[in-house]
């Protein structure tokens, strides 16, 4: 099995220093001319105003976390469900045991997901779903 | 076995010229080279020609035909034009990530190949936890893609950058529950056994065809895949990483010269790998209808050197190279018939309706493998039949 690692390895540090590589090589073969224009950040020609670091939109930071959430949970279930065959095999009570505990968790997951449905939270523009539920509202009102 | 081991077969040849054999990591080291070197690179190259060719077949264009016969040698030449391109940084670019970038988006996309079965004998490395290792090398791509944008200090880049993360990052889910089902039925994750239990059943084979056929269920999971895997890899209808008529080139905007056409190169790689893992797991890899390659046997050999393998494996990698080829195609035909997604679309289609369909898919999968103790739709048709 460590062979096999090492296998994997060679196939990553090949493919890692690969870029690295190809641009040192080109350093002989390729001009290199900067000058103050070339060097500016390019935003179409303009001249840049400011710096791109600023303060960012919080939606990407909130699909971060839920992400998260989803991806431990996914690779958590990876070793319980790869057991799924072997338990069917085996019989008796391992099997209803493997189900019950991976769609238990599963479930759990899923309570979340409707939970951040109805909060709104995996909305990706907020404003729009906000003013579309106040259109609802107003709706409701005119036709009591 | 893997690629290396049967690398080593040249050993014997070695050992009998020069009395002694070569260490197994020469044989490791040249199998990354001739999977990544002589397969990924060149393909992923000739996929930046094939796109234009047949782009320009959906629109009644001629396309690249200058390079060569029939243009075929245009990315070669695209090659070496960036090649010698001048590198130029923005004077502002965080240049240590700046480099780094591209060398962890080339680390994922190709270091996954690894991981690739491209017959019985020929995978790269034959990892107990193989699907795993590619998806978990496969992630690293959108760090490549974050660490890169945000590093040029560009807006555009760093828009394209943030919308690649949170898209990859949340297609990474359907993608990983689709995936989730396919081990649910084989009860693995080595590569090799997972395609090797999709050859064509017979009576009292392991086999129970392609995982595509396997239930119902693997039918709308497949698609689940190939849905998520075309956002991973930031192609149409999900290219907004790099939305060219809204933000120049999005997060590679700054990158100029051979740096851009790593990331062009390892962006063809990743749609190359994921087709080489879709047909891995779900189209039944080198296996063929109503046949098992493996049971080809010639009797050819050269002194104690069994060539069977050799040319089993040949057919292997056609029938498999052909599968990927389709799927590539495929790739390539969405690209002209799809329109562009609106960010708002493209997150409500994963979370709202890919993640719940593929969570009630897995739960469908599971069932059904208990239910029918892990028989195939052939299988159960072929028993009532009576078949075998």
């Amino acid at each position: 099995m460590l062979q096999e690692f090492g296998n994997a390895l060679s196939f990553v540090l090949l493919a890692a220093i690969l870029p690295p590589l190809i641009l040192f090589i080109g350093k002989f073969f390729r001009p290199s001319f900067p000058h103050e224009g070339k060097l500016t950040t390019y935003e179409c020609g303009e001249l840049p105003v400011g710096s791109a670091y600023v303060m960012f939109n919080n939606r990407f930071y909130l699909v971060a976390i839920v992400f998260l959430v989803f991806d431990v949970e996914v690779a958590l279930l990876f070793p319980v469900l790869m057991l799924f065959r072997e338990a069917i095999e085996i019989g008796g009570p391992a099997i209803s045991q493997v189900f019950a505990l991976s769609f238990a968790f599963l479930g759990v997951l899923f309570v979340g997901l409707v939970y951040e449905w109805k909060t709104g939270d995996i909305d990706w523009v907020r404003d729009a779903v906000d003013r579309r539920e106040h259109l609802e509202t107003l709706e409701k009102g005119s036709s009591k | 076995m893997s690629l290396a081991e049967f690398l080593s077969g040249i050993n014997y040849f070695i050992a009998h010229l020069f009395g002694t054999g070569l260490p197994m990591a020469v044989f490791s080291i040249l199998s990354a080279v001739i999977v990544l070197l002589l397969f990924a690179m060149p393909v992923g190259g000739f996929c930046t020609y094939l796109e234009r060719k047949v782009a320009a077949d959906f629109q009644e264009r001629i396309g690249p035909n200058r390079v060569g016969p029939l243009g075929l040698l245009q990315f070669f030449s695209d090659g070496i034009k960036m090649f010698l391109k001048e590198d130029s940084i923005s004077k502002n670019a965080d240049r240590w990530i700046y480099n780094f970038a591209p060398s962890l988006v080339m680390a994922g996309s190709f270091g996954a190949f690894a991981a690739v079965p491209f017959s019985a004998y020929m995978i790269g490395a034959d990892l107990d936890i193989g699907i795993f290792y590619a998806m978990a090398l496969g992630s690293l791509v959108s760090l490549g893609v974050l660490l890169g944008a945000w590093s040029s200090d560009n807006k555009w880049s760093l828009i394209g950058g943030m919308r690649g993360a949170a898209q990859i990052v949340s297609y990474e889910i359907p993608l990983g529950i689709a995936v989730l089902s396919v081990i649910t039925i084989c009860g693995s994750m080595n590569m090799h056994t997972l395609v090797a239990q999709q050859a064509w059943p017979t009576a009292g084979g392991e086999g129970h065809f392609w995982n595509v056929f396997h239930n119902p269920f693997m039918i709308i999971n497949f698609f689940i895949y190939f849905t998520a895997a075309l956002a991973e890899c930031n192609r149409t209808p999900f290219d907004l990483p790099e939305a060219e008529s809204e933000l120049v080139s999005g997060f590679n905007t700054e990158f100029s010269g051979m740096r851009f056409g790593l990331y062009a190169l390892s962006e063809f790689a990743d749609v190359i790998l994921f087709a080489c893992i879709a047909t891995a797991i779900f189209l039944g890899g080198w296996h063929v209808p109503f046949f098992n390659l493996q049971s080809i046997n010639l009797g050819l050999s050269i002194g104690e050197l069994d060539l069977s393998p050799l040319i089993q494996s040949v057919l292997m990698i056609g029938v498999f190279l052909f599968k990927v080829s389709v799927l590539v195609f495929v790739v390539m035909w969405l690209r002209w018939t799809l329109p562009r997604l609106r960010v708002d679309q493209l997150m409500n289609l994963c979370w709202k309706y890919l993640i719940p369909i593929s969570f009630f898919n897995l739960i469908g999968v599971a069932i059904w493998t208990w239910a029918f103790s892990g028989r195939s739709m052939l299988q159960l048709l072929g028993q009532l039949l009576g078949v075998y």
